[in-house]
């Protein structure tokens, strides 16, 4: 064995330098980073995304207007007035006035009214039912979720917009109506999907773990259920939101949206295509809000989704 | 492979069933007869049509005439249009709905993958972001905004083509343009995303670390494998090709499926669309099989299970 | 065995760019590898290992990844890091093979095995024949100990095992004779049993090929008998270096002893107890200025919080990277000889 050498390059080397630390003042754990919670961690990315915070904004004004522009305008969304019918945009009437002389700014926000509200109580309803009944399939399991699974399968084999065609047929096209038809077809993507998210649970390891040391299942299950299962269905809920919308848009189109006088964004863009090549404004104003709403909730699903997926946590 | 075509057929056949038990039962849930919509019309003659289409017998029995029908081939009766079957219906108006919705399929699906693919190459330069920016407008505009923006920017302002009807292939090109613009961006993004996932995997470093260009590489590793997904999504899509042009066969006044499917409806011939509604669950479901059946053929690890 | 160095590494240093920083993944690197010699590379996961290695063939990404001036790749006397595009297809197709660590993920799942390794072939010869080509792949495959081989040929990766789908790898990577090959973790995948086969068919294949490799492993028993020289890497640095010998029976860096201390030996003797390392890795976001080991280190000093450590010779090719040796420093027992630390 040599004996040691001498680093002659290195002046400032001490000697003094060459004492040992007491064990325990250097604390690995000092040099990690903080750990950020899953709910703060996704805020932080969805405020980052400026894109979304732009949509978030213009929904937020969206919905503003529709709930005070029809009380603050001198106008009400059925007041008919024969003298001032198909006028184009005016001071008085900024999106006009149709065939019956009503004024289409009124008439515009009602229709965000109905039209909104029917996307969120669809997606509402749909994750309720979706839940419930993914949810009980997935937790009884065996010959109940084959059979609960056939169902959907049957239901969701038929294109969605035939069924609700049916439905709206059957229950005579109103608010409640659509609502429903809409309702009746939309659980299954959001049963399934919350099935899965049970299945994976149950199977994984640390479910397996903590009943070989006792702990109630359900709630083990529950417990861990919750933060799992809530991004996707957030998410899937953000993009069922303009699928009513538009779903009730074609259901206007074939003839069996809501009745008239009723405005909703659907029915007065109907109603403004068989005039569009006279009077286009009646088609033009109808159908912008609606891409905007459309464009603001597919911007924040993707944004949600892109937020809350754990897998994109850098 | 054979068993597993046996049994997704035996499985289809059983959700054909389910489908049309369930439909005639929706429809004969609607309240009144379709016949006292008409209120002029006598209570004879009402009486009389009811007896025709036999709907003053019992439900079930009505169910299982019904079925039987089915099961030959026949759809039933319009109630409106004199001596007009369903299946004569279908077979005159389908041709032209076909050719708008897989005309919008092709065009869509072609323009929107070759988008996405690019998108993909180019992943974070100008046209990545040009691709992701109207992929997004695309699927956020409905179809009806599409067809009527084209009708009156192409039909009407230029004049390039005929506004509405159908005489002749002329007609098809903006429906067809119209039913082509969510398949586009749909397409383009679905392409764009399944393609960045691939470039990720391992199987690709493995190429490259055999010294593959960036070429081949693309053409023999990547490009199979992104668009394997594609596969999957052409059961709803077209499932949708029928139902989704109901609004553009409308505003171009194009008499396909979806034209008599609102004339059914506004003209309350149950008969017609119950029968449509079944037929078009039936094709529905067929297009289900066959794309099963296709990607097995696709995706060797599907094949051998 | 031949002294002609094929690969020198000089300096290297490679960081990934993201949007909380710079992460320094290998911070300095330099080794040698000669014709024909095993290396083996022994790390815990995250150390940078796999990068440096990823780096030899410029595989890592270079988007968001960049090599710090300075660095140097040299494959016989070319420095890899400022060759053409083309010749660093050339230098993949067939100078430089890599085998990776997952075999599940690691080959194309709608290609047929077979024609995987035919491409790899074809690439490097392009002028043989389809057919020739499908014989050496299949020769391949055989030599690498899988039965049936012209059938595994026309067989998709699903339809093999784990075991037999890293086979297929090292086949694809040796079917072109490479002068080097570099195995990134090839059994950290794959059971106990399968790794030991793995590792004879390894060894059996290098001496009938005369490839170098460059053997990737968190496990040091896994290197034990297959590498000639060994080189211990922690944090972006290589800590030690050294013959089998040198490495297993006189170490000299605590970071090694460390290693060393807490895999149980084969003939383990029940009454010593393991010795875990306790703590973590630092953050390769904001790595120390000395020692990377010193807060993990049971003999660390002040200089190792301040300075980092020059390399120190214990013999020619036996290299140490720490204060310990120096001529200030105290004495400690070296815990795997029981005797003074010394050069």
């Amino acid at each position: 064995m040599q004996s040691k050498t001498t680093c002659k390059n290195n002046t400032n080397i001490t000697p003094d330098l060459f004492t040992f630390i007491e064990p325990g003042t250097m604390d690995a754990d000092l040099l990690t980073r903080p750990s950020l919670s899953y709910w703060k961690d996704a805020m932080r990315r969805y405020r980052k995304n400026k894109v979304a915070m732009a949509a978030t904004l213009i929904l937020a004004i969206i919905v503003l207007l529709a709930i005070f522009a029809p009380i603050l305008s001198p106008f009400t969304f059925d007041e008919n007035n024969w003298s001032i019918s198909n006028q184009g945009p005016t001071r008085e009437h900024p999106f006009g006035t149709d065939n019956l002389g009503r004024d289409l700014w009124v008439r515009c926000w009602e229709g965000a009214r109905v039209s909104l509200s029917i996307g969120v109580l669809v997606a509402l309803v749909n994750a309720t039912l979706g839940i419930l009944y993914g949810g009980i399939s997935g937790f009884v399991g065996g010959r109940t979720d084959l059979i609960m699974m056939r169902i959907c399968e049957v239901i969701g084999a038929v294109p969605q917009m035939l069924w609700v065609t049916l439905l709206v047929i059957v229950l005579k096209p109103g608010f409640l109506p659509i609502i429903l038809a809409l309702s009746a077809t939309g659980w299954i993507g959001m049963a399934r999907l919350f099935r899965g998210q049970v299945f994976s649970i149950k199977e994984s390891e640390f479910v397996m773990a903590s009943r070989c040391l006792g702990t109630g299942k359900l709630w083990i299950i529950f417990k861990h259920l919750v933060p799992n299962a809530i991004s996707p269905i957030l998410t899937s809920m953000a993009f069922a939101i303009p699928g009513a919308i538009f779903a009730e848009a074609f259901l206007s189109y074939i003839g069996l949206g809501l009745p008239l006088p009723l405005a909703s964004w659907g029915n007065l863009s109907s109603n403004g295509a068989n005039v569009f090549l006279t009077y286009p404004y009646q088609l033009i104003f109808p159908s912008i809000l609606i891409c905007i709403t459309m464009l603001c909730f597919t911007l924040i699903g993707d944004a949600l989704r892109d937020a809350l997926d754990p897998r994109m946590r850098k | 492979m054979l068993k597993y075509t046996i049994k997704r057929f035996l499985s289809m056949i059983l959700t054909l069933f389910m489908i049309a038990t369930l439909t005639f039962f929706l429809m004969n849930a609607v309240p009144g007869d379709p016949f006292s919509l008409d209120r002029d019309t006598p209570k004879v003659i009402r009486d009389a049509l009811n007896q025709k289409y036999g709907l003053d017998r019992p439900v079930f029995e009505r169910y299982l005439t019904y079925m039987g029908q089915l099961l030959k081939g026949d759809f039933g009766m319009s109630m409106r249009l004199k001596g007009q079957s369903v299946v004569g219906r279908v077979t005159k108006t389908m041709p032209v709905s076909a050719v708008v919705g897989l005309g919008g399929v092709l065009v869509g699906v072609v323009i929107g993958v070759l988008f996405g693919i690019i998108a993909a190459l180019k992943n974070g330069k100008t046209f990545d972001y040009f691709v992701i920016i109207a992929a997004i407008l695309g699927v956020s505009i409905p179809n009806f905004v599409f067809a009527t923006l084209f009708q009156r920017l192409f039909a009407v302002d230029l004049r390039w083509l005929p506004v509405a009807g159908y005489k002749g292939f002329t007609y098809l090109i903006l429906p067809i343009m119209a039913a082509a613009m969510q398949n586009i961006a749909f397409y383009a993004r679905m392409l764009r995303s399944s393609m960045l996932d691939v470039l990720h995997q391992d199987y690709i470093l493995t190429a490259k670390s055999k010294g593959l260009s960036r070429k081949s590489i693309i053409l023999k590793h990547v490009l199979r494998n992104s668009l394997l997904p594609l596969v999957t999504s052409f059961g709803p899509m077209l499932a949708g090709v029928l139902t989704g042009n109901f609004v553009i066969e409308k505003i171009y006044n194009i008499p396909g499926i979806g034209q008599a499917m609102i004339m059914a409806i506004q003209g309350s011939d149950y008969m017609m669309i119950m029968g449509l509604t079944i037929m078009f669950s039936f094709i529905t479901v067929f297009m289900y099989f066959v794309v099963d059946i296709l990607y097995g053929i696709v995706d060797p690890r599907i094949r051998i299970r | 065995m031949s002294t002609e160095s094929i690969l020198r590494i000089e300096n290297l240093r490679f960081s990934f760019m993201t949007y909380a920083g710079e992460i320094q993944a290998v911070r300095g690197i330099s080794l040698e590898v000669k014709a024909g010699e095993v290396l083996g590379l022994v790390g815990e996961s995250g150390c940078g290992k796999s990068v440096a290695c990823k780096s030899i063939l410029r595989l890592n990404p270079e988007d968001n990844g960049v090599y710090l001036p300075g660095s140097r790749i040299l494959f016989e006397g070319k420095d890899v890091l400022t060759m053409s595009e083309r010749e660093l297809l050339r230098l993949r197709a067939n100078d430089i093979r890599m085998v990776f660590q997952d075999p599940m993920t690691s080959l194309n799942p709608t290609m047929k095995v077979g024609k995987q390794i035919a491409e790899g072939i074809l690439n490097a010869f392009p002028k043989m024949k389809r057919r020739e080509a499908k014989e050496l792949a299949i020769e391949t495959l055989r030599d690498t100990g899988i039965p049936n081989a012209e059938k595994r040929y026309e067989q998709y990766p699903h339809q093999f095992s784990g075991g037999m789908r890293q086979r297929a790898m090292i086949a694809l990577a040796l079917a072109v004779k490479p002068k080097l090959l570099i195995c990134d973790e090839p059994t950290t995948a794959l059971d106990v049993t399968l790794q030991a086969q793995i590792l004879d068919m390894l060894r059996s294949l290098q001496a009938k090929y005369q490839t170098a490799i460059i053997f990737i492993t968190h496990d040091l028993g896994v290197v034990a008998n297959i590498a000639d020289h060994i080189a211990v890497m922690y944090a972006g640095k290589i800590m030690e270096y050294g013959n089998g010998q040198d490495i297993f029976y006189d170490p000299k860096h605590p970071y090694t002893w460390g290693v060393l201390q807490s895999v149980p030996p084969i003939d383990a003797d029940t009454s010593v107890p393991l010795v875990p390392i306790s703590g973590s890795p630092p953050d390769l976001f904001k790595p120390p200025i000395g020692c990377p080991f010193t807060a993990r280190c049971p003999h660390a000093m002040e200089v190792c919080r301040q300075h980092y450590p020059s390399p120190q010779q214990a013999s020619e090719r036996h290299i140490v990277t720490c204060w310990l040796y120096h001529a200030y420093a105290p004495h400690v027992i070296n815990p795997i000889t029981n005797e003074e630390a010394v050069l």
